[in-house]
């Protein structure tokens, strides 16, 4: 069975979703994508914003969300942990 | 005084050099795991954080008792008092014999914390075996070559470990780190066998700064993984 997410596996799960769709995601996809439910999405998201990893944006009445430069240091910094804890048998 | 350091002449120095590099490998990969636990809270980075600072304090005494052994002749040539020689030799004495303590029990601690966090203990264990440490560190002072078998022993069921892991997840790093530990343990036992002739120093030291060197190798390539990952 696999082990439960801690904080920072879902903010590092959120951060690749909107990698891999090139920088930008809907909020429905990112929700899919990331395995959670709407109100902890969002609870994160807020962080993220909070934090500037991401940005929100409108585009056609329709609500976006960016990753920003801080957000992909953050994920590169999360990469080389898990590279660690990977390397390391933690 | 006992003699318990069995270096070459011309190797004075050197090792103190050997020690340092090896400091610096350790502190680098320790401020790493401790800067992931700061911001994942997982527990096993901070214990490996904390044994490899506590492996570093071990080298560090390591290079006080080396230092203060090497360099106190010379300053006794220099001063040529007698009250004052004997001073000298007195302070430097405790440097030695407080370094050589601090080395083994440091070092024999930093080994059980990061055996510990691949084999879990209860709170009893961590107690007696700590307790053991202690008096096995404080009883066994002449008898340097228990501490040198004792690192061996943690040293190759820690590399043991990192092997298994090596074959569940086979990679560069996991391969490096795992023949970075061997070399490592390796270069305990010639430092066992200093008694028979001081050369087994010169070759412990070498085995143990290539291990090191092996370990920073290590470090670099996982940071190199992990920035390739983002680019994928």
């Amino acid at each position: 069975m696999a082990r439960k997410r801690t904080r920072i596996d879902i903010i590092g799960d959120m951060l690749l979703a909107i990698i891999k769709k090139k920088g930008e995601i809907k909020p429905t996809h990112l929700m899919y994508s990331s395995n959670l439910s709407h109100s902890l999405m969002n609870s994160y998201l807020e962080e993220l914003i909070e934090k500037n990893l991401v940005k929100k944006i409108q585009r056609d009445n329709r609500d976006y969300f960016l990753i920003t430069d801080k957000g992909y240091e953050f994920v590169q910094k999360l990469n080389e942990m898990r590279e660690f804890e990977r390397a390391f048998g933690l | 005084m006992l003699q318990l350091v069995y270096t070459p002449k011309w190797f004075y120095g050197e090792d103190i050099v050997i020690d340092i590099v090896s400091i610096i490998v350790l502190l680098v990969i320790a401020g790493f795991s401790l800067r992931y636990y700061f911001l994942s809270r997982k527990r096993n980075n901070l214990w490996l954080g904390l044994a490899f600072i506590l492996m570093a304090a071990g080298l560090a005494s390591k290079v006080l008792m080396n230092f203060s052994f090497y360099y106190k002749m010379e300053f006794i040539q220099t001063l040529g008092e007698l009250t004052l020689t004997y001073q000298v030799t007195n302070v430097s004495d405790n440097l030695f014999y407080t370094g050589y303590f601090l080395m083994r029990l440091l070092t024999l601690l930093g080994l059980f914390t990061l055996y510990a966090i691949y084999h879990r203990q209860s709170w009893q264990n961590i107690l007696l075996i700590s307790a053991l440490i202690i008096t096995g560190t404080v009883y066994t002072q002449s008898a340097y070559y228990v501490f040198h078998i004792l690192s061996m022993l943690l040293l190759l069921l820690i590399t043991l470990k990192f092997a298994g892991n090596c074959l569940k997840n086979p990679c560069t790093t996991t391969g490096l780190l795992a023949a970075s530990f061997s070399i490592i343990t390796i270069s305990e036992i010639p430092f066992s066998l200093v008694a028979l002739h001081p050369n087994f120093y010169v070759a412990g030291e070498s085995a143990q700064l290539v291990g090191y060197l092996l370990l920073l190798v290590a470090f670099v390539t996982i940071l190199k993984h992990g920035k390739k990952k983002n680019k994928d």
